[in-house]
């Protein structure tokens, strides 16, 4: 279902955590909500789950106004950083509670939950853990319950709440893999609250890049990478060198985009290597510049790295380049 | 543990340094403090022997004072709970004004003499009091009854159940809240389901140490009570009583039937505490 927020604005005390945001997010799409820590993406996915009251603006899902429902009836799943499971309860029974808090009528009857409980956790992989309590989990697979949690009620939306950030390296990429398949599978809306730019552009359709409380910029992570809107957005998403600032404008490369040359070429950049750093199959140079501007960082495979030294004298030249206006405090 | 002692096998070693120096301290200390002075106690229960113990605490006025001591203690920490957890709660969840002095008040007990807290419920609460007067017109008496003891023992338990659910309710945090309620469930629901179970060993905790606190209590509950035989005696003051009349193996036998019933309460309080833990832990 569709999400639309309108003009929303929330203020803690004297904070303003989103000024006057607008956002649409299309049917069935995955949608990333990057920025720094205190730019407002948390505070707009707690709004959009009804967690937050914002102070002005509307929500709405899939064209009907909820600013004022209750979390528990705007038909949305959320996903906490820190899973917030209910220790008391086993993994069986806190992927049951949505099915067993409902009332009456509505409330499926105790085979029926069951059913849908095992099916869930067989989607998670975590089948074998019903009987199981969450202090008994790793964090990884205490995820995963959460998110078994949250897509038993049936939600029409799916909102996480930077569902990996408490996670180490590699199940966080497994994690990762794994929320774009089953996303890929149920075609639910989902947006996911990140800080992290190689998970949004690695597994989101959309990106939404969020600054001091407002939107930054909005795209497919292509765009976002290739074109960014503004000099935030383009040194979030990745390492930017400065080639050279002159009457507000800031020309930059992506350090991928840079290429070492061992003899002066028209328009090159001369400098010094002051480090070579090997990561796997890439080679990061940093280049001291000659002028005295700084320093630049050039990466390009190791097998193109021709036996350059540290202390060589190299000349630097860019593949592609973006002139941005120069925003201060950016 | 006794990694110097067992010869043979290779010395296991600590990454804290003391073991055996702390652990000497705490024996030695458990022993002088506690262990030493309730084997004495037994000890000079033992010599009315067997039929004299059992002739001593068989009278129906010791059974009455027991009773009255165990059930009133039982009343008040029973009362505390919904009191204890309402002000841990407003004192974690809200920022209100005066904050600071309500968690400070709520340590009186702990520093007010206990007779001075007697005196004062007596006086509030007697016949003529401020509060007994529109009290007893409302038909209620409460100095020099039963509810009286129930009173006073509300007072001395209350910290305890609000220290121990303090720190829980600060660590609990409001994610499961709001995971609760995004699934729907009412702020009922919410509560019953989710905030009151991960409180339950907090609040057994709470429950156990004002019991225990307010079963032996004397100072406060004498002047309200009236100690009247067979109505409002407790069993401290019978010992007390039977120490005024020199008779100590009388009083010691009295405080061992108390000793063995708080223990085994005691007991029983932490397994339920363990296997409520248990399930929280891995």
């Amino acid at each position: 279902m569709s999400i639309q927020v309108q003009q929303v604005s929330k203020q803690f005390g004297t904070f303003a955590a989103l000024h006057d945001v607008t956002l649409d997010v299309p049917d069935g799409q995955l949608v990333a909500l990057l920025g720094p820590s205190g730019s407002g993406k948390t505070t707009l996915l707690r709004v959009i789950a009804g967690l937050e009251t914002p102070d002005a603006g509307r929500v709405l899902l899939g064209g009907q106004d909820i600013t004022h429902a209750g979390p528990g009836e705007r038909g949305i799943g959320f996903v906490f950083q820190h899973y917030a499971l209910f220790k008391h309860l086993s993994v069986f029974e806190n992927v049951a509670f949505g099915l067993k808090v409902k009332r009456g009528g509505q409330r499926p009857a105790p085979a029926i939950i069951r059913d849908k409980v095992m099916r869930l956790l067989e989607l998670v992989q975590l089948d074998w853990a019903a009987a199981r309590y969450p202090a008994q989990l790793s964090g990884g697979q205490r995820q995963r319950v959460a998110l078994a949690r949250a897509l038993a009620v049936e939600p029409q939306v799916l909102l996480l709440d930077e569902p990996f950030g408490a996670l180490d390296a590699s199940v966080r990429q497994e994690l990762r893999d794994w929320l774009r398949r089953l996303h890929d599978e149920i075609h639910l809306t989902s947006i996911f609250v990140t800080h992290d730019q190689a998970e949004a552009l690695e597994i989101a359709d959309r990106i939404v890049v969020f600054n001091a409380g407002q939107i930054e910029q909005e795209g497919t992570p292509e765009e976002v990478y290739d074109q960014p809107a503004t000099l935030f957005a383009y040194r979030f998403l990745g390492k930017a060198n400065v080639l050279a600032q002159a009457d507000g404008q800031v020309t930059l490369a992506r350090p991928h985009d840079l290429h070492l040359h061992l003899t002066s070429v028209a328009g090159g950049i001369p400098g010094q290597i002051t480090r070579i750093h090997v990561v796997g199959p890439e080679a990061r140079v940093d280049v001291a510049r000659s002028d005295g501007l700084g320093s630049l960082e050039v990466h390009v495979p190791k097998t193109q790295l021709g036996g350059v030294q540290v202390g060589q004298t190299v000349f630097l030249s860019a593949e592609r380049q973006v002139v941005l206006p120069d925003k201060a405090g950016t | 543990m006794t990694s110097r002692l067992s010869s043979g096998r290779p010395a296991r070693r600590h990454i804290l340094p003391g073991l055996n120096l702390t652990l000497g301290y705490t024996l030695l200390y458990l022993s002088v403090i506690v262990l030493i002075p309730l084997a004495a106690l037994v000890l000079k229960a033992a010599g009315l022997g067997l039929d004299g113990f059992w002739a001593a605490i068989n009278t129906p006025r010791v059974w009455s004072a027991l009773r009255v001591s165990f059930l009133t203690a039982l009343a008040a920490s029973l009362v505390n709970l919904p009191i204890g957890l309402v002000i841990a709660w407003t004192l974690t969840r809200y920022r209100v004004p005066g904050r600071r002095l309500v968690d400070a008040l709520i340590d009186l007990p702990f520093a007010l003499p206990t007779a001075v807290a007697g005196i004062t419920l007596t006086t509030l609460l007697s016949p003529n009091g401020w509060l007994g007067a529109p009290l007893l017109e409302a038909g209620l008496r409460v100095a020099y009854t039963p509810l009286g003891i129930i009173v006073a023992l509300i007072f001395i338990g209350l910290p305890f159940v609000v220290r121990s659910l303090q720190p829980v309710l600060e660590d609990l945090g409001y994610e499961p809240e709001e995971a609760a309620l995004s699934l729907g469930a009412t702020p009922s629901q919410t509560f019953a389901r989710v905030i009151l179970p991960a409180l339950y060993p907090a609040l057994l905790s709470g429950f156990t140490l004002a019991l225990a606190r307010t079963i032996g209590e004397y100072g406060s509950v004498v002047f309200i009570s009236g100690n009247l035989p067979f109505k409002t005696e407790i069993a401290p003051l019978l010992i007390v009583g039977k120490l005024e009349q020199y008779d100590y193996a009388g009083a010691a036998a009295v405080a061992v039937a108390m000793l063995v019933i708080s223990v085994t309460l005691l007991l029983a309080a932490n397994s339920a505490q363990a296997r409520l833990g248990r399930r929280g832990q891995a």
